[in-house]
C-alpha cells in the first residue's frame, strides 16, 4: 500500500465515537405517517402500495384507502404510489423526529392528469440506501425531458448545459467540472471528469476502462469517433426505458468505488406495468420504444424493453444514419412475503441487456470523395441480483455480471504525402526500408473486445443502539476488465499517417489480447444512522470506510500496484422542521484505464539514409527503429478529496437548497512527456550516382552520428484538477390560480487543471527542434495551469392543467459567464530552463533568464495571453404534453425554441453561438387499449 | 387600370366567372386566407377555423399561387362556418362565448404538387406527408380551450430557395443556383384559452411554429431553420345580451437561419433585393449564412352579437412588422430592413335557416399594407416600397335536399392590388388581380353509418398591370424575378375536385377519408408575357382521420 491514510481513518473514527456518545442520550426515532389514497372523483382506492422512496418502509391501503406507516425515519422524503390501474404519484413529505404526519394522495388515470405531477428533478432527495442528498430524476420527469439517451436526462442537473438531442456523436457526462482549454495531446477536464463519473445500471457498473479504441500516442491522419480515454458513452442507455436516475454529485457512501467525480445510479423499468409504445420523431432522429411488464403467476414477472433509433450523421451532406438498437429482458422472482406489505424474503433479478451502436459514413463521390468511416459497438451484459433476508433484520445481496462489448472502428482516407523513407520493423534495430509516396488510400481498423466481470456481495442490517436507528452495511466488490480484440491494424505499406517527420514513428499494429487485465478489488463498511438529539432535532449520519486495491498485472493476487483507503462521512441535521444543514467529506479513487496502465509501445524511426532518385531500383532508405515501452509500473489510482456543505430551507410549499463544494483530484492520470534522446548515425554510400541503375550500399561503420531529442509519452499521476463551486436550487410553490410552478437552478463552477511536469510547447515547436540541425537546445516551461469558469442559471416554468391533461414546461438557460484562462506565466522570461539534444533538462534560475546567452530561449510560450470570456446570453427550451383519447399522449419539444443566435464577442471575448433550433414530437400509445377497442 | 410599361399588355383587372360543380365536401381548406397567416398551408381546416391563430402575420401579404381548395364547401367533417369575435377577429377572450360544443379531429395524409407553371423559387416538385390534430371544448363551467398541432414532412425537388416564405412582402430573399433536393420538417402548435367572469371575458392564445430544412444529399449543403412564436391576448365585455365589445393585441416573432456551404461542388448565391440586379456571390469555402429576424405587433377592436337570429362580428386591426436580415456570421454589420404597416378590417355573419336545416354564412376581410425596405450598405435610403391591398369575401349556403342528400354552394372573391417599386433600379410593378371561385358540394347518406360527398369548383384568375420589361433588365432579374411577375400578371384558370367518405363508428365518432385534385394553368385567351412559365401546376392530396363531435 503506497499511500497511507491512517491519519484520515483515525480522524473518521474520532468523529464516530463522540457522536455515538451524543446519540446515546436520545431515544430512537419513530414518527407515524398516515393518509388516504383516493382516485378520480375522490373514491378511496384499495391495494395501493405506498412506499417511502429510498427506504424499505411501505404500506398497502385498505378498503377505505387508508395507509399507515410506523417508525418512519425523520427527514425529507418522497412518498410514491404503485397501482396498475393508476398513474404513479410522488408526494413530498417531511417527517419529524417523532409524532404523527398525515398526507393524503390523489391518484389519476394518467400521469398528466395528476394534480402534483413531477416533471423536473427533485431538488433534494434521497438516493436509495443513502443518507447523502442526491438529485433524483423520476420516471415522469424523464418522460418530460427531451432526451434520446441518459445524457439528455442529466440536463436536469444544475450546471449541465442543454444540448440538442441525438445520437450522432459520443455523449459523456462531466459532473461538476467547467471546461478548461485543452492542450494538444492532454486530457481535457471534461474527459477526466467524465472518466471519473461512476455509472451504475441496475446494480452493475458500466465501464470504459478497457476501451482501447484510440489512435495511439502518435495519432494518425485518419479519424473516427471514440469514447476511449473518457467516460462511458451514454448513447448506449436509451432514455425511454429509464425508471429512475439518482445522481450523487457530492460524497457518496463507501458502497461506491471507482469514481472521482460522482455517481449516477440508473434503474430501468422492471416488474409488471402497462405495455406502451412510444415513437419520437424530429428532423434528424427517429426513435421508437416498446416496453411492457407482465406478471407470470404470483411470484414471477417479466419485462421486455426494446428501443430502436436512427439519427442523421451528417444532415444536409449525406443521407447516412447512426443507428442504435437496445433491448433488455428482465425476469424477477419474488418469494411470497409472510404478510402483505412486507418485503419478499428472497428476490432474484435476472437481466440481459443488449445494445448496438453503428454509424457508417461510406465514401460519396459527390460529397465526401475519398473519405469513409464506420464505427460499430455491440454490448451484451448478463447480470443476476439476489436479495434476501437472513433471520432477523439482516439482509444480503449478491450481484454478479458479465459484460462483453465488441467494438470495431474503421476509417479510410486518401492521404497525400511526399516520398518518405518508411519501415515496418517491429523490433529495435537498423534495417533497409522503402519509400512511400501519396496519394494513396489508407485504411485503419481498430477492433476491441472489452470484457468486464463484476461481483459484489453485501450484507446489511438495521438495528437500534446508542439511541439511533442504524443501518449497517458491509461488502466486497471485485472487478476484472480486459480486452480480447485483435487490436490496431492497417496495411503497413499504406500507413494511416503522413505526418512522419523522420524521427517520430507511427503506431504499429498492436493486438489487444496480449495486454494484461485490469483487476481491482474493494472492501467497504458503512453505517447510516438516523435519530434525534437535543429534543426534536433529527439527524442523519453516514460514516464509511472503503479500501480499493489495484492488482499488479491483472492478477487477483494480493500483489497490489496501488491501494487507497477512503474514509467518507456525511451528516445532516434538521435544526427546525423547515431548516436542514448538511455536510460531507470523503476520499474517492478511480482506477486508471487499461490503456493508461499498458500503453502501446512508442516507435521512433530515425532516418540514417534517404537516397531517393527517379529510378526506383536506385533508391535506398535505411532507418533505425527504436521501441520504447512507456509503461509506468508505479501508475496508481487517481484520488479525489471531496467536501461539501449545504443548507435547505423548506416552507410554504417551496424548497431552497444551497450547496457549496470543493473537489480536488490529485494524482490524476495524465500523460507525462519525458525528454530522452536517440542516436542517429550517418553513413556514406557506395555507387551513389544517379542513373547508374544500381542501388547503393552503406559503408560501415557510420561516418558520423548525433543525437535526436524525443519525448516519451508516459502515463503518470501528474494531473491535478480542482473544482470549487456553488449550486442552488429553488422550487417554488405552485401558484394555484394559474397552476404554475417555477424552479430555479443555478451553478457556479471554477475548475483549475494543472500538470506537474515540464511543458515543451506545441508539438510543432518541439518537432522543429527535433529536426533542426542548428538548434542545440529548446526552452521548456513549468507545467500547465488552465482555468475554466462557468455560471449557469436555469429557470423552469411548469404550467399544468389536469382537467385537460396538459402540461407545458419552459426552460430558460441563462449562460451568465464562461471564462477560460491560462494562468501559467507566459512572458518571454517565463521559461524554466532548456532541454538539450541529448534529452537533458537544464533549469535556468529566474535571475539569469534575461542574460544574453539565453536569448534563443526567450520565445513566447503560446496559448491564451489573457482571460477569454464569452458574453452572457440565454436560450429557451419548451415542452408540451397532452393526453389523447384512448390513453394516448402527445408531446412536443423545442430546443432553443426561439432560435437564439447568441452573442458575438468583441475584442478579447469569445463568441457564444447557440446551436440551431431543434424540435420534435413524441406519440405514446397503449397497445392494450387499442386491442380492446370495439365499435 | 394601369398603363403599359415596356410592352406589357395592360389588361386592368379581370373578373372571371367560375362555374363549378361540387359534390360532397370535405376539404376544407385554408386557402388564401390561411396562407396569409404564414402557417403551413393546409388542406385540412376551413378558413374560418384559422382566423384565431396567434401565428398570423401582423403586416404581411405573401404572394401565393391560387389554391382552389378554398372554394370547396365542407358539409361532412366540419361544422358550418362560424362567426364571432373569436372565429372572425381572433380575440381569445371570446372563446367561451363562441365555443359551446366539443370537437376534435385527427388526420394523417399525403400530397404532392408538380408542374412547370410556377415561379422560379417554387420547387419543381413537392411531396408531403402530415399528421394533424385539432380540437376545441368548453371546460370548467366558464372556460373554453382550443388547440391544434400539426407535423409535416415535405420534400422539394429542384428548389432554389428554402425560405419559409418564398415571396413575402420583403424584397430580400436568398437563393442559390445548385437547386439541390431539400427535405423539410415542420411543426405547428397553437392553443388558446378563454374564461368568462360575469360580463368580462379574457383569453390568451399561444402558438409556436418551427421548421427545419436541409438538403437531402448535396455537394452544396443548405440548411435552414426557423422558429416562430406568437401570442395574442384579448378582453371582451358583454355590453348587452346581443352586443359584445372586444379588444385584442397580438405579437408575432420570426427567427431564421440560412446556411450554405460547399463540400464538393461550386454554386452561386444571389441575394434577391427587389428588381435591382443582384450580384452573384460564388460560394467559397467559408460558406454563406443569413439571419432573418422579424417581429410584429397588432392591436384591434371588435364588436359582435346577434341580430335577427344571425351571429355577426366585425373588427378592425392595425399591425406593424419589422424585419432585419444580416449575415449571421457577423451580426455587427448593418442589416437589410423591411418595415410594413397594415390595416385589416373584416366582418362575418352566420345563421341557421328555418327551413331544411339550412346554414348561411358570409365572411369578408380586407387588408391594406404599405412597406419600405432599406439596404444595409445604403444607410438612410429607402430602396424599395410596396403598397398592397387584398380583399376577400366568402359566402356559403348549405341545406338538406332530402333526408339523405345535402347540398352546398360557395362563392369566393379575392381582389389583390400590389404596387411594388424599386427605388434603386427605378422600375416598379403594379399587378392587379381578381380571383373568383364558385363551388358546389353534395352529400349523400346511402346508409345510416356511411356518408359520401363529392365536390368540384372552378375558378378564374384575372390579372394584369405593368411590370418591368425583362429585356431592359439584367440576367438574374430575367431568370429569377421576371417569371414571378409575369405569372402574377397573367390570366389563369383553375379546377378543383374532391371526394370524401365518412363512416360513423358511433354518433360522435367518425372515420373518414378524402382525396382532392387541384389544377392551375394559364388561361387560353391571355396575351403571353415574356418570361411567363408554360404548362400547368397540379396539386393532389389524400388524407384520412378520425373526428369526434359532441354537444
Amino acid at each position: 500500500m503506497k499511500r497511507e491514510h491512517g491519519a484520515v481513518l483515525a480522524l473518521a473514527l474520532c468523529l464516530l465515537l463522540p457522536f455515538g456518545g451524543a446519540v446515546a442520550q436520545v431515544s430512537p426515532p419513530g414518527a407515524t405517517l398516515s393518509g388516504r389514497v383516493t382516485g378520480p372523483g375522490g373514491v378511496p382506492v384499495e391495494g395501493v402500495l405506498v412506499s417511502l422512496e429510498g427506504t424499505s418502509v411501505q404500506a398497502l391501503t385498505n378498503a377505505q384507502g387508508l395507509y399507515v406507516m410506523r417508525a418512519v425515519p425523520p427527514g425529507p422524503h418522497v412518498l410514491v404510489t404503485e397501482h396498475l390501474a393508476f398513474a404513479p404519484a410522488r408526494v413530498d413529505v417531511t417527517i419529524p423526529a417523532r409524532g404523527e404526519v398525515q398526507r393524503n394522495i390523489s391518484l389519476a388515470d394518467r400521469p398528466l392528469e395528476l394534480e402534483g405531477i413531477t416533471v423536473t428533478a427533485d431538488a433534494v432527495s434521497r438516493a436509495q440506501g443513502e443518507a447523502t442528498t442526491a438529485t433524483v430524476i423520476a420516471k415522469e420527469a424523464i418522460r418530460h425531458q427531451t432526451a434520446a439517451s441518459l445524457a439528455g436526462v442529466l440536463e436536469l442537473l444544475p450546471g449541465v448545459e442543454a444540448a440538442p438531442p441525438g445520437l450522432g456523436s459520443v455523449q459523456q457526462i462531466s459532473l461538476r467540472a467547467a471546461p478548461t482549454s485543452g492542450m494538444a495531446g492532454s486530457t481535457g477536464s471534461a474527459d477526466l471528469a467524465s472518466f471519473g463519473t461512476l455509472i451504475i445500471v441496475d446494480g452493475v457498473p458500466l465501464s470504459n476502462n478497457a476501451n482501447l479504441q484510440s489512435l495511439g500516442s502518435s495519432g494518425a491522419d485518419l479519424s473516427f469517433s471514440t469514447s476511449a480515454g473518457g467516460g462511458v458513452d451514454l448513447r448506449q442507455i436509451p432514455a425511454a426505458t429509464l425508471e429512475r436516475v439518482e445522481v450523487i454529485r457530492g460524497v457518496p457512501s463507501a458502497r461506491y468505488g471507482d469514481l472521482t467525480q460522482g455517481a449516477i445510479i440508473v434503474e430501468t423499468r422492471a416488474g409488471a406495468f402497462e405495455p406502451e409504445i412510444r415513437t419520437q420523431y424530429d428532423p434528424n432522429t427517429f426513435e421508437t420504444t416498446a416496453l411492457g411488464g407482465w406478471d407470470l403467476g404470483v411470484t414471477q414477472s417479466a419485462t421486455v424493453n426494446f428501443d430502436y433509433s436512427r439519427t442523421r450523421s451528417m444532415p444536409g451532406v449525406t443521407d447516412d444514419y447512426a443507428n442504435r438498437l437496445a433491448g433488455q429482458l428482465t425476469h424477477r422472482f419474488s418469494q411470497d412475503p409472510a404478510s402483505p406489505g412486507d418485503p419478499p424474503p428472497l428476490s432474484l433479478d435476472t437481466r440481459v441487456d443488449f445494445y448496438r451502436l453503428e454509424e457508417d459514413l461510406p465514401t460519396n463521390e459527390n460529397t465526401r470523395p475519398g473519405f469513409a468511416s464506420s464505427a460499430r459497438e455491440t454490448g451484451l451484459r448478463v447480470s443476476q441480483r439476489a436479495r434476501g433476508r437472513f433471520s432477523g433484520d439482516a439482509r444480503f445481496s449478491l450481484t454478479g455480471a458479465v459484460t462483453h462489448i465488441w467494438q470495431r472502428s474503421w476509417s479510410a482516407a486518401r492521404l497525400v504525402r511526399g516520398a518518405m523513407p518508411f519501415t515496418d520493423r517491429l523490433t529495435p534495430g537498423r534495417s533497409e526500408g522503402w519509400f512511400v509516396a501519396g496519394p494513396y488510400d489508407a485504411e485503419l481498423t481498430v477492433e476491441g473486445q472489452p470484457w468486464l466481470i463484476y461481483a459484489r456481495g453485501e450484507v446489511e442490517k438495521e438495528t437500534a443502539w446508542l439511541g439511533g436507528l442504524h443501518h449497517l452495511r458491509g461488502g466486497i466488490e471485485l472487478r476484472r476488465e480486459w480486452n480480447s480484440g485483435p487490436g490496431y491494424q492497417f496495411d503497413m505499406a499504406q500507413p494511416p499517417q503522413v505526418s512522419f517527420n523522420g524521427v517520430q514513428g507511427y503506431d504499429r499494429p498492436r493486438a489487444f489480447d496480449d495486454i494484461p487485465a485490469l483487476a481491482t478489488s474493494g472492501l467497504y463498511l458503512d453505517d447510516r444512522v438516523v435519530g434525534s438529539i437535543l429534543g426534536d432535532m433529527a439527524y442523519s449520519l453516514q460514516l464509511g470506510l472503503r479500501l480499493d486495491g489495484l492488482h499488479r498485472e491483472g492478477a487477483w493476487a494480493p500483489d497490489f500496484q496501488d491501494a487507497v483507503l477512503q474514509p467518507r462521512l456525511w451528516g445532516e441535521l434538521s435544526l427546525r422542521p423547515w431548516l436542514r444543514v448538511r455536510g460531507g467529506w470523503g476520499i474517492m479513487s478511480k482506477a486508471p484505464s487499461q490503456g493508461d496502465l499498458y500503453p502501446a509501445p512508442q516507435y521512433n524511426d530515425v532516418i540514417n539514409v534517404n537516397w531517393y532518385t527517379d529510378a526506383p531500383e536506385e533508391r535506398l532508405a535505411v532507418l533505425t527503429t527504436y521501441v520504447t515501452d512507456p509503461t509506468n509500473h508505479d501508475l496508481g489510482f487517481s484520488t479525489a478529496r471531496k467536501a461539501e456543505a449545504g443548507v435547505e430551507v423548506e416552507g410554504w410549499g417551496s424548497v431552497l437548497s444551497l450547496t457549496g463544494f470543493s473537489d480536488r483530484i490529485r494524482s490524476g492520470v495524465g500523460t507525462m512527456q519525458e525528454p530522452s534522446s536517440l542516436l542517429r548515425e550517418y553513413f556514406q554510400l557506395t555507387d551513389s550516382l544517379n542513373g547508374n541503375g544500381v542501388r547503393p550500399r552503406i559503408i560501415e561503420p557510420a561516418s558520423a552520428a548525433d543525437t535526436v531529442p524525443i519525448l516519451v509519452n508516459r502515463p503518470s499521476n501528474v494531473l491535478t484538477m480542482e473544482t470549487r463551486g456553488f449550486e442552488v436550487t429553488a422550487t417554488l410553490a405552485e401558484i394555484p390560480r394559474i397552476r404554475t410552478r417555477i424552479q430555479v437552478q443555478g451553478s457556479w463552477l471554477r475548475t483549475e487543471r494543472r500538470f506537474t511536469q515540464p511543458y515543451f510547447g506545441s508539438s510543432y515547436r518541439f518537432s522543429d527542434f527535433q529536426l533542426s540541425s542548428v538548434k542545440d537546445r529548446a526552452p521548456y516551461w513549468d507545467g500547465v495551469k488552465e482555468i475554466g469558469e462557468k455560471q449557469i442559471v436555469t429557470y423552469r416554468l411548469i404550467h399544468h392543467q389536469p382537467a385537460l391533461g396538459f402540461v407545458v414546461t419552459a426552460s430558460i438557460q441563462h449562460n451568465v459567464k464562461d471564462l477560460l484562462d491560462d494562468a501559467a506565466a507566459r512572458d518571454t522570461l517565463s521559461f524554466a530552463g532548456y532541454v538539450t539534444r541529448g534529452g537533458e533538462l537544464v533549469p535556468v534560475p529566474g535571475a539569469e533568464r534575461a542574460n544574453p546567452e539565453y536569448q534563443d530561449l526567450r520565445v513566447p510560450r503560446g496559448g491564451l495571453l489573457e482571460p477569454l470570456s464569452a458574453p452572457g446570453d440565454w436560450m429557451l427550451g419548451i415542452q408540451a404534453s397532452k393526453t389523447l383519447p384512448l390513453e394516448g399522449e402527445l408531446r412536443f419539444w423545442g430546443f432553443n425554441a426561439l432560435d437564439r443566435l447568441g452573442q458575438y464577442g468583441g475584442a478579447g471575448e469569445q463568441s457564444r453561438v447557440y446551436p440551431r433550433m431543434r424540435f420534435g414530437v413524441e406519440l405514446r400509445i397503449a397497445p392494450r387499449v387499442l386491442l380492446e377497442m370495439r365499435p | 387600370m394601369k398603363g403599359r410599361l415596356g410592352g406589357i399588355p395592360r389588361n386592368g383587372w379581370m373578373v372571371a366567372v367560375l362555374v363549378g360543380l361540387l359534390l360532397g365536401s370535405l376539404n376544407p381548406p385554408a386557402g388564401l386566407a390561411a396562407q396569409d397567416t404564414g402557417s403551413i398551408e393546409t388542406l385540412s381546416e376551413p378558413g374560418w377555423a384559422r382566423a384565431w391563430t396567434p401565428l398570423q402575420w401582423t403586416a404581411e401579404l405573401p404572394r401565393v399561387l391560387p389554391d382552389g381548395a378554398v372554394a370547396l364547401p365542407d358539409l361532412l367533417l366540419w361544422p358550418a362556418p362560424r362567426a364571432g369575435l373569436f372565429w372572425t377577429a381572433g380575440n381569445p377572450a371570446a372563446l367561451p362565448a363562441d365555443v359551446e360544443d366539443r370537437f376534435s379531429t385527427f388526420s394523417v395524409g399525403t400530397g404532392g404538387e408538380e408542374g412547370e407553371y410556377r415561379r422560379p423559387l417554387d420547387p419543381e416538385e413537392i411531396s408531403r406527408i402530415h399528421g394533424e390534430a385539432m380540437g376545441w371544448r368548453p371546460f370548467g363551467g366558464s372556460g373554453a380551450a382550443i388547440g391544434r398541432v400539426r407535423v409535416r414532412r415535405s420534400e422539394f425537388r429542384g428548389a432554389l430557395s428554402d425560405y419559409d416564405l418564398s415571396y413575402p412582402g420583403s424584397p430580400y430573399v436568398v437563393m442559390d443556383t445548385a437547386g439541390s433536393d431539400l427535405g423539410r420538417t415542420e411543426v405547428e402548435l397553437e392553443g388558446a384559452g378563454g374564461w368568462e367572469l360575469g360580463p368580462v371575458g379574457f383569453g390568451i392564445a399561444l402558438g409556436y411554429r418551427a421548421h427545419q430544412t436541409r438538403t437531402l444529399e448535396a455537394p452544396v449543403p443548405r440548411s435552414l431553420s426557423s422558429a416562430d412564436p406568437g401570442a395574442s391576448v384579448g378582453l371582451t365585455w358583454r355590453a348587452s345580451p346581443s352586443l359584445t365589445l372586444g379588444v385584442h393585441g397580438r405579437w408575432r416573432n420570426h427567427a431564421e437561419r440560412v446556411t450554405l456551404f460547399t463540400v464538393a461542388a461550386s454554386s452561386r448565391v444571389y441575394r434577391l433585393q427587389g428588381y435591382f440586379e443582384p450580384p452573384p456571390q460564388d460560394l467559397g469555402s467559408g460558406g454563406y449564412s443569413r439571419r432573418v429576424e422579424r417581429e410584429g405587433y397588432a392591436g384591434g377592436v371588435s364588436a359582435g352579437g346577434t341580430v335577427f337570429g344571425a351571429t355577426w362580428a366585425a373588427f378592425a386591426e392595425v399591425g406593424t412588422q419589422d424585419e432585419r436580415q444580416l449575415p449571421s456570421s457577423n451580426p455587427n454589420l448593418a442589416a437589410d430592413t423591411w418595415a410594413s404597416d397594415a390595416l385589416t378590417v373584416g366582418a362575418s355573419a352566420a345563421r341557421a335557416l328555418p327551413v331544411r336545416n339550412g346554414q348561411v354564412s358570409l365572411i369578408t376581410r380586407m387588408t391594406t399594407l404599405s412597406g419600405d425596405g432599406g439596404r444595409g450598405d445604403l444607410p438612410d435610403t429607402v430602396s424599395f416600397v410596396a403598397d398592397e391591398r387584398v380583399f376577400q369575401a366568402e359566402g356559403e349556403l348549405s341545406l338538406d335536399a332530402s333526408e339523405t342528400v345535402r347540398l352546398g354552394g360557395r362563392v369566393v372573391l379575392r381582389y389583390e392590388d400590389r404596387d411594388r417599386s424599386d427605388q434603386l433600379a427605378r422600375v416598379g410593378s403594379g399587378v392587379e388581380s381578381w380571383t373568383t371561385w364558385i363551388g358546389v358540394a353534395a352529400l349523400f347518406r346511402p346508409t345510416r353509418r356511411l356518408s359520401v360527398s363529392a365536390s368540384v369548383a372552378n375558378g378564374w384568375y384575372g390579372a394584369g398591370g405593368p411590370i418591368p420589361d425583362p429585356t431592359q433588365m439584367g440576367r438574374a432579374y430575367r431568370r429569377y424575378i421576371a417569371p414571378e411577375l409575369a405569372l402574377g400578371a397573367s390570366d389563369a384558370a383553375a379546377q378543383v375536385g374532391s371526394v370524401t367518405a365518412r363512416w360513423s363508428v358511433s354518433e360522435a365518432v367518425g372515420i373518414w377519408a378524402r382525396a382532392l385534385m387541384d389544377r392551375f394553368s394559364p388561361s387560353g385567351q391571355v396575351v403571353s408575357l415574356q418570361s411567363l412559365p408554360e404548362g400547368h401546376r397540379n396539386r393532389w392530396s389524400v388524407s384520412t382521420g378520425v373526428s369526434v363531435r359532441r354537444r
